[in-house]
C-alpha cells in the first residue's frame, strides 16, 4: 500500500510556486535585522519608535565620539596650492643623485610636495646609468629626513644666525689668507657649476692663496696615477662591459662597488643574459681574495690571497705582454682566454697600486682593448681624488702654511688612515665644514655651515665627459641651512642665486656646444625636465708603456712583502665609505656576500675558522661568533670573525666604514672604524691590501645575521643541493637543451593535477620571473621595497632575533666546495600562490586571493594568529612583533621603559620628521599584524587607473633586442624598476603578447617548490654558467630515486 | 567452608571501619577544614597565577615580541603549551564518560577530580589561542558574528576555526557534566552545613537538589545522555587540534597518521596528570581508602596501552617519511632525530615510548612512587612531543636560507609555568571547596552488608588464630571484595 501523504493547507498539496518560495527559506518573513539596514528611512514606515531609537543612537554615539580626546592632526592646507599638486596624485622630477663618487640618474617621486622615493631615469636620460640604481640612491631619500641634520649654522656646540656665521667666517677667511693658505677640502666634485663657484671664490680669497684639495675614502688615486702615466690624463677611460665577451677582474667588484657598479651591471647584464634566440654569454673570471658579489657571479672564480691578486696580474701580464707562461696555472688559462678574445676582452683591476694598474693598462693595450672595449671618450669624472691630498693638508697644517679649511661632502677625520688629523685641525685659524649631519669632521670643525641635502638644492652633474645632468629641488629646505655654492658665492662677495649661476654656466659652456636648436631657455627646460644632455665628445689618448716594466717587479715585491696571512679592507655595498653608516635602511640591508646586517666583521675562510677552534655555535642557533683580534703594522682591531665560503684561507676582509663615533645616534655607530689601518703604499697612495696576524679572544658576539646555514653539518640529506630551489645549468648544456638544469619541471608540471576548482582570473593575472642570470644580489630592489612599502626598521637586536621586516629578501646559496662554491642569489618575496597554503589556514579571512592573482593582507582584519606564516613554505611573511611603525594604536611613551624592546633607531624612525618618508598610499601596520609582499599593488591599481581614465588598454613593459627596458608602462613594481640589471619582470600574465607571459614559459622558468602544487606567480630563470668544464649541475630526482 | 569470594578483583574502597556516614565524613572532611599543607600550596601555586596574569599582561601590553619566536618559527611554546593542556583535559572526559558507558566501577573513585581536571587543563589550553593572537582586542573576529562590515566572514577552511568550535563545544559539554554530578554531592554539604551562609551557598550551588526519587531518576539520566555526548568529543577535540597541523603544508605536520596518534597522546598524558593530581590529593587529603593501588594500577595499564600506541605512532611516522621518498619530509624526521633539537626529540622519546613500558612489571604498576615518577615523566615527555611536533618542523622547513632557531625568553617560562600554577592553583580551591571525590556515586559501589559480615569473619579467624597460637593475617581470608557479585 502507497503510503499516506498528510497536507495542512491548499497550498501545500498544490506545491505552489509561492509556497514553496516560502518553504525553502529558513525564517517565514523578511530577517527585521536586514529590513531596517536596507530600507530607506525616508521611504519605509519607520515609527515614532524608530525615530527616538536612532535619535537616541545617535546622541549617545556624538557623546561618546565627543568625550573622547581626539588627537591633534597637523595638517595645513595649501593657501594657494601649486599648480602641479594634487592631493592624492605623484609627481616625478628629473634629478640626479650624487654622493663621494656614486652617481645615479634618477626621478624622484613627490606626493604632495614630499619626495618619498627615487627611481631610475628611463633608459633615454640616462646614458651612464640606463635607468638603474642602486641602494645607496634608494636609501638616500630617508637622509633627508634624518632627524639628526643640522638644524642652522654653528660656532662649536652653539646655534648661529647665518649672518653671523657669514660675517665671522668672512673675516676669519681674509685673516687666514692674509697669513697663509685656504684650503678647501672635498671628495670628487663632478658638478660643472660648483667647479665654477669654487674657481670665483679661489679668485676672491686669492688664487695662490687658494688650495682645492680632492681625497676620496674609497681611493682611486692609483689607477688615476697610472692613467696618468700611460696616457697622460688623470682620469677613468669609459670601461664597455656590453662589448666584453672575456672579462677578468682581479679584485675589483665591479657590480657592487667599482667606479660605476650601476652602469657596469646593466652593461654586463647585457651579455649575460641568454635566451632561445640568443645561446650565448661573455665569459667571466674574477680572481679575488674576499669574496664580493662580482666573484660570486663570475663564471670561474679563482681564489687566492690578496697577495695573489698582485701575483695573478703579474702573471696576466707576464703571459699576455712578456709571452711567458704563468705561475698560477688558473690564470694561465684565463690569459690564453684573455688573448683568444683579444679587443673584445677586459681586465679590470681594484688595486690602489699604481704599479699593479700600470700592469693592467698594459695587459689591457696588449689586449688591443683601448678604442673597443675600453675608450677615452667619455672618461668618468667621478673619481679624482688624490691620496696625496689627505697628507699634503696635515702637512700643511702642522707647517702653518694651511690656517682655514673648509671640508665639503668630506669626512677625512673618519675616512683617512692618516693620524693627528684632528689635533693638526686645531692649529688652523678658522675650519669649515658644510656638513648637513654631525660627522667626525664637523666635530672638531669650529664652524658648520650645513649644506642643503640634494633632495633640496639645485645643482648640475657631469658624471663623464660630456654627459651633463641637473639636479632639481623636489621639496623646500627643510631647516635653516644653505647650499654649499650659496654659501661660497656668498664668502667670495658675489651676490645672486646657484640657481641663476648654474643657468650663466650652462648656457656659456653646455648649451653652445649642445646640438640644440632653440633659444637656451627652452634647452634649458627640456635639461631640467629630462635631467640630461649629452653634447659630442671625442676624447682620445695613446698608449705609452712607461714603467710597465719595472712595474711587474714592484707589484712581485709588494705581494712578497705582505708575508702569508693578509687584510683586505674592503668598500660594504650598503654603508660605501662610511657617509651611509647613519642611514637606516642601509644598516639594515644584508650585506649580499655574509647576509650581516648592522655590523663590520673579520671575513675568513670556513675551513681556517674551523682550524682555528674559531667554530661556535655550530648550528648558528644564537648566531654567536668568537671576536678575533686582528694586528696590523702594530695597531689592532677586535671584530667577531666569521667564516665566508670563497674566501682564500690566510685571507681576513674587513669592510670600512664601520664604527662611525661621530653618528649622533650611538646604534649607528656599530662595528669598528677600520680606515686607520690603511697602508701609505710607496707610491704615496694608500693600500688597503696589509700583512696581518689575528688572535683569538674568548669573547664572543652575536651577529645580526639574516641568513645562516644550518645545513653545514647536514650534507648528506636535505643539503641545499638536492633541494631544488635554486636551479643552475652551463651555458655548454643549455645550448644543447633549453631546458638544461630545469628537467624535472616537465614532470613536476605534469603532476600538477587537482580536484578542486581554480581561482579564475578573468583581468589580469600579475606574475613576477626573475632572471636568476642576471641578479647580482647587489640589493637595490630590497631597499626600493623597504621605501615603497613603508618597511619597518627594527634594529640590530631585532634582527639578532630573526624578526627583520623585509618583505623581499636575497637568498644565497652555495654549491661545490666550501672553498671555493658557486653562488646564487635569488630574491624572494611573496610568491603570490595560485593554491596558497596561507589562504587556507587564516580563521577570519584576512589573508586571500584577488582575481588578479595576488595574495592579499586585509591588514585591518588580521588578528595575528600567524599560521599563514607558518605554513608559507617561502617563510616570506612577516609579522609585527610590537609597534614598529608607531602606527597610533598604543601611546608612544610605552616604548620608553626600563624594558624598552625597541631600538634608538626604531624610534627615531617614529619621529614625524621621518615618518615623513611614509608612502601614503600603503598602510602603515599596526603591532600584531602580518604583512608581506603585496605585488605593489598600490602601483598595479595606479597604473590600472591611469589607463581607465585615458580608456585604453593597459601598456606593458617594453623590451629591446638586447633585454634592456625600453618602457615600463603602466605596471611596474618598486623592485623591479629598481633592478640595474632588469633581472625582474613583471606584468600580465593573461596579456599573450606581455614580456612576463613570454619568459613565463621560457623552458628555463621554475617555480621555488612548486612540486608541493603552491603554483606559485612569481617564476625563476635557471641560472646559466658559461664555463667548459661539464660541471653540470647535480639533479637529484628524489621522486624516483635510482635503485 | 566460607561463602564464595571472588579472588579476582580487589576491593574499590578499602577499609573495614567504613559505612555510609563514614564515607560522608572521610569525603566532605577536605570542605570543611583548612590544612597547612593547603594553604601553603595554595598561596604558592595562586603566586604563580597571579605571576601567569602579569606575564599575559605583559605580552599584551608590549607585543607578542616580548617571547622568542622569529620569522620563521611563529609558534612555539605557546601552541605547544595549547596541545598540551587540551590533551591533559583527555583523560577527565574518557574517565566520565567512556568509562561510565563502559560501567568500569573504579572510575568512581577518579571520575570527579578528573573532571575538574578536565575543565581546569581546558581553561589553561584556551589561554594560548587567545593570547597568541598579535591583536587579542580584535579576537571576536574569529566567531561568526553577523555583523555590518558588509561580507567579512569566518573562513570556515580554517582548521583555526575549526578549532574555536571543537574546544568551546568541549568545554561547555564537560562542565556541564562536571556540575551535574556535583548537585547531589552539594546537597550533602548542604545538609551537614553548620553555619547559615554556608548552608545557603551549598544549597544554591546544589540548585536545590533534594534527593527525590525522581530527580535522582533524572541524575542517572542526564548523566548518560552527557556521557554519550562526551564520547564522541574524546575523539573529535583532539583530532580537530590534530587538524591544525596535519592541513599545513609543513613537512612533519602535513601527515594523515595525527588524528589517532594525537587522540592517544592526550589520553596518554591526561592519565598520567590524574595520576600525578591523585597521588598528591590523595596523601594530602586522607583519601588512601577511596583511590586504592587498583586505581593506580588501572590506570597504568591504560598509560602503557596508549604510551605503546604512541610509540608505534613514531615509528609509523619514521617509516613512512621514509617510504614516502619526499625529500622534505624525510628531511623534517632525519632533522627531528639529529638535527640541532635532536634533544627535545630523545627526551620525547626516553619519556613517551620507554619509561611507561616499565609498567609491564606488575610492582612497578602497583608501587606509589614509581607511579609518581613515571607520571611526571610523561608529563615531560609529552610536553616534548608537542613542542618537537611545532617547533622542529617550523624551525627547518623547506627553503635552507630561512632555517632558524627558537629561545624561550622569560615571559614564554612566566607563562608556561604559570599555567601550571593556574591549573593547579584552580585545583586546590576545587579539593578544598568541592568534594574531591563522588560522594553519591561512591557510595554505589559500597556493599554494607558483605562489609559487616566479613569483617564478622575476620574477627572470628582473629580470635580462632589467637587460640591457637599461631597468626593468621587477614589475608588468609581473601581480599575483602565489595563487588563479587557483580
Amino acid at each position: 500500500m502507497a503510503e499516506k501523504i498528510y497536507w495542512k493547507g491548499i497550498e501545500e498539496k498544490e506545491q505552489s510556486e509561492g509556497f514553496r518560495q516560502i518553504a525553502e527559506k529558513e525564517f517565514m518573513d523578511e530577517l527585521p535585522v536586514l529590513s531596517s539596514i536596507t530600507e530607506p528611512i525616508s521611504t519605509g514606515n519607520s515609527s515614532r519608535r524608530d525615530f527616538l531609537k536612532m535619535l537616541g543612537f545617535s546622541v549617545t554615539a556624538a557623546t561618546i565620539a565627543a568625550s573622547c580626546e581626539m588627537p591633534v592632526r597637523k595638517s595645513i592646507p595649501y593657501i594657494w596650492r601649486p599648480e602641479e599638486i594634487a592631493p592624492g596624485i605623484a609627481n616625478y622630477y628629473a634629478s640626479t643623485f650624487y654622493q663621494g663618487g656614486d652617481y645615479c640618474a634618477v626621478l624622484v617621486k613627490t606626493r604632495e610636495g614630499r619626495p618619498i622615493k627615487i627611481e631610475g631615469r628611463n633608459l633615454k636620460n640616462a646614458r651612464v646609468t640606463k635607468g638603474g640604481t642602486n641602494a645607496r640612491a634608494q636609501a638616500s631619500v630617508l637622509s633627508l629626513y634624518d632627524g639628526a641634520r643640522f638644524k642652522s649654522p654653528k660656532r662649536g656646540n652653539e646655534n648661529i644666525t647665518w649672518e653671523t656665521a657669514d660675517k665671522e667666517i668672512a673675516e676669519k677667511l681674509k685673516a687666514a689668507a692674509g697669513a697663509g693658505k685656504v684650503v678647501l677640502f672635498s671628495s670628487t666634485i663632478i658638478s660643472p657649476s660648483t667647479k665654477a663657484v669654487i674657481a670665483e671664490f679661489a679668485k676672491s680669497v686669492g688664487e695662490s692663496k687658494f688650495e682645492h684639495l680632492v681625497y676620496d675614502g674609497i681611493s682611486y688615486s692609483g689607477m688615476l696615477d697610472a692613467n696618468e702615466k700611460s696616457f697622460g690624463k688623470r682620469l677613468i677611460p669609459s670601461y664597455n662591459f656590453a662589448k666584453a665577451k672575456v672579462i677578468v677582474g682581479v679584485g675589483a667588484d665591479f657590480l657592487g662597488t667599482w667606479v660605476s657598479p650601476i652602469e657596469f651591471s646593466a652593461d654586463y647584464a647585457i651579455n649575460r643574459r641568454v635566451s632561445n634566440d640568443k645561446k650565448d654569454m661573455s665569459r667571466h673570471i674574477q680572481i679575488e681574495s674576499v669574496p664580493t658579489i662580482t666573484g660570486y657571479k663570475a663564471d670561474t672564480r679563482i681564489s687566492v690571497k690578496p697577495s695573489e691578486e698582485l701575483n695573478a696580474l703579474v702573471d696576466l701580464y707576464n703571459v699576455i705582454v712578456g709571452g711567458s707562461s704563468a705561475k698560477n696555472a688558473k690564470v694561465g688559462k684565463a690569459a690564453k682566454e684573455l688573448l683568444d678574445a683579444k679587443g673584445a676582452s677586459l681586465v679590470v683591476c681594484g688595486s690602489n697600486d699604481t704599479n699593479a694598474q700600470l700592469l693592467a693598462n698594459a695587459i689591457n693595450n696588449a689586449l688591443g682593448n683601448y678604442g673597443t672595449t675600453i675608450t677615452w671618450d667619455r672618461p668618468y669624472n667621478t673619481k679624482q681624488g688624490s691620496d696625496k691630498a689627505i697628507t699634503s693638508l696635515v702637512d700643511g697644517l702642522n707647517a702653518g702654511t694651511t690656517k682655514a679649511v673648509l671640508f665639503y661632502e668630506s669626512n677625512p677625520v673618519s675616512t683617512s688612515p692618516v693620524k693627528g688629523l684632528a689635533d693638526a685641525l686645531k692649529k688652523a685659524d678658522v675650519v669649515v665644514s658644510f656638513a648637513n649631519r654631525q660627522d667626525e669632521t664637523s666635530l672638531v670643525s669650529t664652524y658648520v655651515t650645513p649644506d642643503n641635502h640634494w633632495l633640496e638644492s639645485w645643482n648640475d652633474a657631469e658624471p663623464k665627459a660630456g654627459i651633463f645632468n641637473t639636479t632639481q629641488p623636489t621639496i623646500t629646505k627643510l631647516f635653516d641651512t644653505r647650499p654649499f655654492q650659496e654659501t661660497l658665492m656668498k664668502w667670495a662677495g658675489k651676490e645672486g642665486s646657484y640657481y641663476d649661476f648654474i643657468q650663466q654656466h650652462w648656457e656659456a659652456n653646455v648649451y653652445p656646444k649642445a646640438d640644440h636648436l632653440g633659444l637656451f631657455w627652452s634647452f634649458w627646460d627640456l635639461a631640467v625636465a629630462d635631467g640630461e644632455v649629452e653634447v659630442p665628445a671625442s676624447g682620445s689618448a695613446s698608449y705609452s708603456a712607461a714603467g710597465a716594466s719595472d712595474a711587474a717587479a714592484s707589484v712581485t715585491a709588494t705581494a712578497s712583502s705582505l708575508g702569508d696571512a693578509q687584510v683586505k679592507f674592503y668598500e660594504s655595498i650598503a654603508i660605501g665609505d662610511g657617509y651611509w653608516a647613519d642611514n637606516p635602511w642601509l644598516q639594515e640591508l644584508p650585506d649580499p656576500v655574509s647576509k650581516i646586517t648592522w655590523d663590520n666583521y673579520i671575513i675568513v675562510s670556513p675551513q681556517w675558522l674551523v682550524k682555528n677552534g674559531y667554530s661556535f655555535d655550530g648550528d648558528f642557533k644564537e648566531k654567536r661568533y668568537y671576536i678575533g683580534k686582528l694586528t696590523v703594522n702594530g695597531q689592532t682591531i677586535e671584530l667577531p670573525v666569521v667564516g665566508v665560503p670563497g674566501t682564500a684561507e690566510g685571507t681576513f676582509g674587513i669592510a670600512l666604514g664601520y664604527g662611525r663615533q661621530g653618528i649622533q645616534n650611538p646604534e649607528l655607530r656599530n662595528g669598528k672604524a677600520a680606515f686607520q689601518f690603511l697602508v701609505n703604499n710607496k707610491d704615496g697612495n694608500f693600500t688597503n691590501v696589509a700583512k696581518a696576524s689575528i688572535e683569538k679572544t674568548a669573547n664572543t658576539e652575536q651577529l645580526a645575521i639574516t641568513q645562516t646555514h644550518f645545513n653545514i653539518t647536514m650534507k648528506d640529506l636535505g643539503g641545499v643541493k638536492t633541494r631544488k630551489t635554486v636551479k643552475e645549468t652551463t651555458l655548454h648544456e643549455y645550448k644543447k637543451d633549453s631546458m638544461a638544469g630545469n628537467e624535472d619541471r616537465k614532470e613536476i608540471l605534469e603532476d600538477m593535477v587537482t580536484l578542486y576548482d581554480k581561482h579564475e582570473y578573468p583581468g589580469p593575472h600579475w606574475t613576477m620571473v626573475v632572471d636568476l642570470n642576471t641578479c647580482t644580489g647587489c640589493g637595490a630592489c630590497v631597499v626600493a621595497c623597504n621605501a615603497e612599502n613603508n618597511v619597518p626598521v627594527v634594529g640590530k637586536d631585532q634582527v639578532r632575533r630573526s624578526r627583520e621586516m623585509h618583505w623581499m629578501r636575497i637568498d644565497r646559496y652555495y654549491t661545490g666546495e666550501v672553498d671555493n662554491p658557486d653562488v646564487v642569489f635569488q630574491p624572494l618575496m611573496c610568491q603570490h600562490c595560485d593554491n596558497a597554503p596561507c589562504e587556507n589556514v587564516c580563521p577570519v579571512a584576512a589573508t586571500n586571493h584577488s582575481s588578479e592573482g595576488l595574495n592579499q593582507m586585509a591588514y585591518n582584519r588580521c588578528i595575528g594568529t600567524r599560521y599563514c606564516a607558518n605554513n608559507c613554505p617561502y617563510k616570506v611573511r612577516r609579522f609585527n612583533w610590537y609597534d614598529y611603525q608607531q602606527a597610533d594604536s598604543f601611546d608612544k611613551k610605552w616604548g620608553t621603559d626600563n624594558n624598552r624592546p625597541l631600538s634608538e633607531t626604531t624610534l627615531e624612525m617614529h619621529e614625524p620628521l621621518t615618518r615623513m618618508v611614509l608612502n601614503p598610499d600603503v598602510t602603515v601596520r599596526s603591532r600584531g599584524v602580518m604583512e608581506k609582499c603585496s605585488f605593489c599593488v598600490q602601483r598595479l591599481q595606479g597604473g590600472k587607473l591611469e589607463a581607465k581614465k585615458a580608456n585604453r588598454v593597459l601598456t606593458g613593459l617594453k623590451l629591446d633586442t638586447d633585454g634592456t627596458v625600453v618602457e615600463y608602462g603602466d605596471i611596474h613594481t618598486a623592485c623591479q624598476t629598481a633592478c640595474p640589471t632588469n633581472a625582474i619582470t613583471f606584468g600580465d600574465r593573461n596579456n599573450k603578447e606581455s614580456e612576463v607571459s613570454k619568459k613565463f614559459k621560457d623552458e628555463r622558468a621554475f617555480g621555488v617548490i612548486e612540486e608541493i602544487h603552491t603554483m606559485p606567480n612569481v617564476l625563476y630563470l635557471t641560472q646559466v654558467r658559461n664555463r667548459e668544464e661539464e660541471k653540470k649541475y647535480e639533479v637529484i630526482d628524489y621522486y624516483h630515486p635510482k635503485a | 567452608m566460607h561463602a564464595y569470594e571472588s579472588e579476582f578483583r580487589e576491593p574499590l574502597i578499602n577499609g573495614l571501619d567504613k559505612n555510609y556516614t563514614k564515607i560522608t565524613d572521610d569525603l566532605v572532611a577536605p570542605t570543611e577544614r583548612i590544612t597547612p599543607l593547603w594553604l601553603i600550596a595554595t598561596l604558592i601555586t595562586g603566586a604563580g597565577a597571579a605571576f601567569f596574569v602579569f606575564c599575559l599582561t605583559w605580552t599584551v601590553w608590549f607585543g607578542i615580541g616580548t617571547w622568542g619566536l622569529n620569522k620563521t618559527i611563529g609558534w612555539a611554546w605557546d601552541i605547544t603549551n595549547f596541545v598540551w593542556w587540551i590533551g591533559i583535559g583527555h583523560a577527565g572526559t574518557l574517565i566520565s564518560a567512556i568509562l561510565l558507558l563502559f560501567r568500569q566501577r573504579f572510575r568512581t573513585g577518579i571520575n570527579r577530580a578528573a573532571e575538574a581536571m578536565t575543565i581546569f587543563a581546558v581553561i589553561c589550553a584556551g589561554m594560548f589561542p587567545i593570547f597568541h593572537m598579535g591583536r587579542v582586542w580584535d579576537a571576536p573576529f574569529i566567531f561568526p558574528i553577523p555583523n555590518t562590515r558588509g561580507p567579512v566572514w569566518v573562513n570556515f577552511n580554517s582548521p583555526l576555526l575549526w578549532d574555536v568550535f571543537a574546544i568551546s563545544t568541549y568545554f561547555s559539554v564537560s562542565l556541564l557534566f562536571w556540575y551535574s554530578g556535583l548537585m547531589p554531592d552539594f546537597g550533602t554539604i548542604r545538609d551537614r552545613a553548620k553555619g547559615k551562609t554556608r548552608k545557603w551557598i551549598y544549597n544554591i550551588l546544589s540548585f536545590g537538589w533534594q534527593g527525590t526519587a525522581k530527580q535522582w531518576q533524572r541524575f542517572e539520566a542526564l548523566c548518560l545522555v552527557l556521557a554519550g555526548l562526551s564520547t564522541p568529543l574524546v575523539l573529535s577535540v583532539h583530532t580537530i587540534v590534530s587538524f591544525d597541523f596535519a592541513t599545513s603544508v609543513i613537512p612533519g605536520w602535513h601527515t594523515t597518521i595525527f588524528p589517532p596518534y594525537f587522540v592517544a597522546g592526550a589520553i596518554f598524558s591526561g592519565f598520567a596528570m590524574v595520576e600525578t593530581l591523585m597521588l598528591i590529593s590523595r596523601k594530602m587529603f586522607s583519601l588512601e581508602d577511596y583511590i586504592t593501588i587498583n586505581h593506580i594500577e588501572s590506570m597504568n595499564k591504560i598509560i602503557v596501552l596508549t604510551g605503546s600506541i604512541v610509540g608505534i605512532a613514531y615509528l609509523t611516522e619514521l617509516f613512512i617519511a621514509w617510504y614516502s621518498g619526499f625529500l622534505y619530509e624525510q628531511f623534517a624526521f632525519y632533522n627531528r632525530i639529529l638535527g640541532k633539537y635532536f634533544w627535545a626529540y630523545a627526551i620525547m622519546m626516553t619519556c613517551n615510548v620507554v619509561t611507561p613500558q616499565f609498567y609491564w612489571i606488575k610492582s612497578i604498576r602497583r608501587n606509589l612512587y614509581w607511579t609518581f615518577a613515571l607520571s611526571i615523566f610523561v608529563n615531560i615527555g609529552m610536553w616534548f612531543e608537542r613542542f618537537v611536533i611545532i617547533v622542529t618542523s617550523l624551525a627547518d622547513d623547506y627553503l635552507p636560507s630561512s632555517w632558524n632557531y627558537f629561545s624561550p625568553t622569560w615571559v614564554d617560562w612566566g607563562i608556561y609555568l604559570g599555567s601550571i600554577s593556574v591549573f593547579l592553583f584552580l585545583f586546590l580551591l576545587f579539593s578544598r571547596f568541592f568534594p574531591t571525590i563522588a560522594i553519591a556515586e561512591v557510595k554505589s559501589i559500597f556493599r554494607i552488608a558483605s562489609e559487616v559480615s566479613k569483617v564478622a569473619r575476620a574477627k572470628e579467624a582473629q580470635s580462632a588464630t589467637a587460640s591457637t597460637g599461631g597468626f593468621v593475617g587477614l589475608q588468609s581470608i581473601g581480599p575483602l571484595d565489595k563487588d563479587a557479585k557483580n
